[in-house]
Order: C-alpha cells, then sequence, then structure tokens
C-alpha cells in the first residue's frame, strides 16, 4: 500500500522536472586542471538561484563565488541544486594531447562533458529508485538512465566553439536528452552560472597555492606567467609536469627559448622520415649535427645507426646493429 | 674477467671491469624512447623524474617526461649475465686512426628500465627482444 502511495506521489511530480547546466574553467590557460562543472536542479528552484545571485560567472569575485558554493552545499540535494564535475590535471591533458594518438583538447573536453552527465544521470536513476518499491527492481535493469533523461527538461551548455556541431555530438551521445548549447550560456541561465562556480572554485583550490601576482591569469598571453614559466625551466626535465601542460604552444616555445636541452622523441621522428631505421636512444651526441640551426630535428647521425639494408631482418627487428667503434 | 681489449682497424678500445663486482651500489639506468641532447649529470632527477614513477597493480611502471607519459619495465636480463654502466676515459681524439677510447666500468650491476612512449610494455618491445639474440649467440658460439 505504502508503495503504491509513493507510486502515485511520483506522477503527480512529474511535471517538476530537471534542468542542468554544463560549464567549465580552465580550458585555455597553460596552468593547472581543466575543470569541468554540471550543476541541476528542479525547474522550480530556478527563482531561488536568480535571487541568489548566480549570474554572469566572470563577473563574480572570488568572495562571492565562494558564497554562492556554499549555498550550493548547504541546499544540495533533489531539492535544492546537485552537482557533479570532472578535473583532468594539467600533466593528463598534455601526456593525452603529446601521446601517440594526439588526442585534441576538444576530445578530452567532449569525454570530460560526457563523464559529468553520466554521473548526474547515475544520481537520478539512484534517486528515482529510492522511490519506487522494491518489486520495480526487475523492470528497471537497463531503464534506469532512460528514467533518468526522461526527469530531465533541458541540458544548457556553455561553449567556445561552434554551438550547432557540440550539440549534435551531445545528441548522439545523449538521444534522449535535449540540449541547449550556447555561448556565454552562464550569463543567460542560472544553473550554468552555479556549473561555472563549481568548476571554477575547484579549479582555484588547486592554484591556490600559487599567487596570482607571481604567475599571473595563466593564459598564454600573458607576460607574468611567462616569466613566471621561464623562471621554472629545468634544463633536462622542463616544466613541473602537474602543474604546467607541455602541449601548450606558450610551453614548447619556452623551452626553445629557455637554457633547457633538445629533446627528441622518437615518435616524432617517425612523424618526419619514413622507413629509417632507428636505434631509439644511442643518440649521437656529434658536436657538428647540433648545430645545425637552432632547432636541427635529425641529429642522429649516420655514423651511429645504419640505414638497416642487408642487415638481417633477425637483428633489424630487434634494432640491432654492427659498430665498429665506441 | 677483469679487464677486455680489442684491437680493431687500427683502433684500439679498452674495458676496465675491475669496479663491477662492487654491489648494492643501486644504480638505474633508465632507456627512454627519445633523445636528450645533454650528457652530464641531471640535478633534477628525483623531483622531475622519480616523483613521478609509480608502480602499476601489473607490475609495470609509469612516469612522466617533459609532459610525455611513459609506461615501462624493469628489462630482465637472461641468467648468468649482468650488466655494467661504462664511463668513457678522454684519452686523445675520438674514432682516429691510433687512438684509444678506452672505458671503465662505473659501479655493477644495474637495474635496467625500458620505457616506451604511450604504448605499454611488452613481449615483443625491440628491448627486450635484442636480449635473444644473446641465447641465438650462446647457440652459436657456445660450447
Amino acid at each position: 500500500m505504502v508503495a503504491i502511495h509513493q507510486q502515485e506521489q511520483h506522477e503527480e511530480e512529474e511535471d517538476v522536472r530537471y534542468i542542468a547546466g554544463i560549464d567549465e574553467a580552465g580550458r585555455g590557460p597553460v596552468l593547472g586542471s581543466m575543470v569541468y562543472g554540471i550543476a541541476w536542479c528542479k525547474k522550480s528552484f530556478v527563482p531561488s538561484l536568480k535571487t541568489k545571485g548566480f549570474a554572469d560567472s566572470k563577473q563574480l569575485t572570488p568572495d562571492k563565488r565562494r558564497e554562492l558554493m556554499d549555498f550550493m552545499e548547504k541546499v544540495r540535494g533533489p531539492n535544492g541544486v546537485d552537482y557533479a564535475s570532472d578535473a583532468l590535471s594539467a600533466r593528463d591533458i598534455g601526456a593525452r594531447m603529446l601521446d601517440s594518438t594526439r588526442s585534441s583538447l576538444n576530445e578530452i573536453a567532449f569525454e570530460s562533458t560526457c563523464r559529468i552527465i553520466e554521473e548526474m544521470l547515475q544520481k537520478l536513476a539512484k534517486m528515482g529508485d529510492d522511490d519506487v518499491d522494491v518489486h520495480a527492481e526487475k523492470s528497471k535493469e537497463g531503464g534506469s538512465a532512460s528514467e533518468a533523461m526522461a526527469m530531465i527538461d533541458t541540458v544548457y551548455v556553455d561553449t567556445l566553439g561552434d554551438p550547432r556541431r557540440h550539440k549534435d555530438r551531445l545528441s548522439g551521445k545523449f538521444p534522449g536528452l535535449s540540449f541547449v548549447v550556447e555561448s556565454k550560456a552562464d550569463v543567460k541561465y542560472p544553473v550554468v552560472s552555479a556549473a561555472s562556480i563549481v568548476a571554477k572554485v575547484e579549479r582555484d583550490e588547486e592554484l591556490e597555492s600559487l599567487a596570482s601576482s607571481v604567475v599571473g591569469s595563466g593564459y598564454p598571453g600573458d607576460e607574468r606567467t611567462k616569466s613566471w614559466l621561464l623562471s621554472q625551466v629545468d634544463p633536462i626535465f622542463g616544466f613541473k609536469t602537474h602543474l604546467v601542460r607541455f602541449s601548450w604552444q606558450t610551453s614548447k616555445t619556452i623551452l626553445e627559448e629557455s637554457k633547457a636541452v633538445e629533446v627528441s622523441w622518437d615518435c616524432e621522428d617517425e612523424d618526419n622520415d619514413s622507413g629509417q631505421q632507428k636505434l631509439w636512444s644511442t643518440y649521437s651526441s656529434n658536436k657538428k649535427s647540433q648545430q645545425v640551426g637552432g632547432k636541427a630535428k635529425k641529429k642522429r647521425s649516420a655514423g651511429v645507426e645504419s640505414s638497416g639494408i642487408g642487415r638481417h631482418s633477425f637483428f633489424r627487428s630487434r634494432k640491432l646493429q654492427k659498430i665498429d667503434a665506441f | 674477467m677483469a679487464t677486455g681489449y680489442e684491437e680493431r682497424a687500427g683502433r684500439k678500445r679498452e674495458m676496465d671491469l675491475t669496479s663491477c663486482s662492487r654491489e648494492g651500489e643501486g644504480r638505474e639506468v633508465h632507456w627512454l624512447p627519445c633523445g636528450i641532447d645533454y650528457d652530464g649529470e641531471a640535478k633534477g632527477m628525483e623531483e622531475h623524474f622519480r616523483s613521478s614513477v609509480v608502480t602499476t597493480k601489473e607490475g609495470t611502471k609509469e612516469a612522466y617526461l617533459r609532459g610525455r607519459h611513459l609506461k615501462g619495465t624493469e628489462l630482465p636480463l637472461p641468467q648468468g649475465y649482468s650488466a655494467v654502466v661504462l664511463e668513457k676515459r678522454h684519452e686523445g681524439g675520438d674514432f682516429q686512426e691510433g687512438s684509444k677510447s678506452s672505458w671503465e666500468a662505473v659501479g655493477g650491476s644495474p637495474c635496467i628500465t625500458y620505457w616506451n612512449h604511450t604504448t605499454n610494455p611488452s613481449e615483443t618491445d625491440a628491448q627486450r627482444r635484442a636480449l635473444e639474440f644473446l641465447d641465438m649467440n650462446e647457440a652459436l658460439n657456445g660450447e
């Protein structure tokens, strides 16, 4: 009896659907994590967000952001506002962009967006389960995701890129959800502003140890950021991996301009020349070739590596060769 | 054998392996998928590289170097073989007729870790397969 009663109540509430907002923090900077945030609440809660001052997150002071974050923590839940985030460290971003798959930032960001949407759906599905009685357990298998999607009216997404393309990708991945993708969505929709605050607060917590007076904004164009980066260079290892995105052009330029020694990667050599046999680490320190221009990429001298012609495949596949001098 | 000596094409090469037997030096050799245009001590080794090394559940290792994700493993040497780190003594010009290059072992039995960029270490890695030559050599030249 109790179960039926709850079911009825559930149906009555069905017009009180959820809206969600998605925004990111730290996509452009060369420093720190990139954080994607998602916030969701019942439509009926939106006026409360407005009154509280959820608006253009760029206009909010750090103190105001903190205050709004505290508010969200206090009212967190199905009847207030709930949220989730996904952070990718500078190290992971750099490594993904520099590995053999050469992932683009767009791809990495899209994966991040999908993860937070899935997290929201899981939370909403779980919430739905709690309402439904135990006998419904069987039927909900595989159904909980679509049930959760049905609870959501619209997902508002802030984007820097082409809104149409982004919307198509999201709709392709989550056909059951309706997306509104806009640039500066955080100004227009308080729930996106909430998501933006979730992301920004998390990113700022990580960077708290770095005084912005020293490192600047972290954006590539910032002169303070550039000179801070320059001061951090270790001649062999470069920057501290956990803070700096090595894949950013700014990082590459600073390494080239600084006293850092050149490191050439085998996988990058493969892009440039075809078929030549390589001994990975028998790096030639042939002084002559080091001085070919500022950035001579081809420095492995023929004196160290043979072309592999005439060498038996047993040795070639094991990258073994005979040397006369060492 | 404490010293090795070979003469070929008018060049002499000498290897002094006397210090090879020194145990417990804990010397590490990292075989990297990149060339570093530098010869000398790497002062930031601990802070920048070693601190990033983690051992996975599978027993392989992961680390970061210049922003790249490296995956590696220790290179097991066949029984009866040990590795040495050689340092070149500078005598005369390099590779010149009549010059002598001599090498000295500095500390014994290093632990060799080879690293791949991105890909997990596997049995088919050339670094590991290169050691198969030792078996072949044994078959051809052994007793």
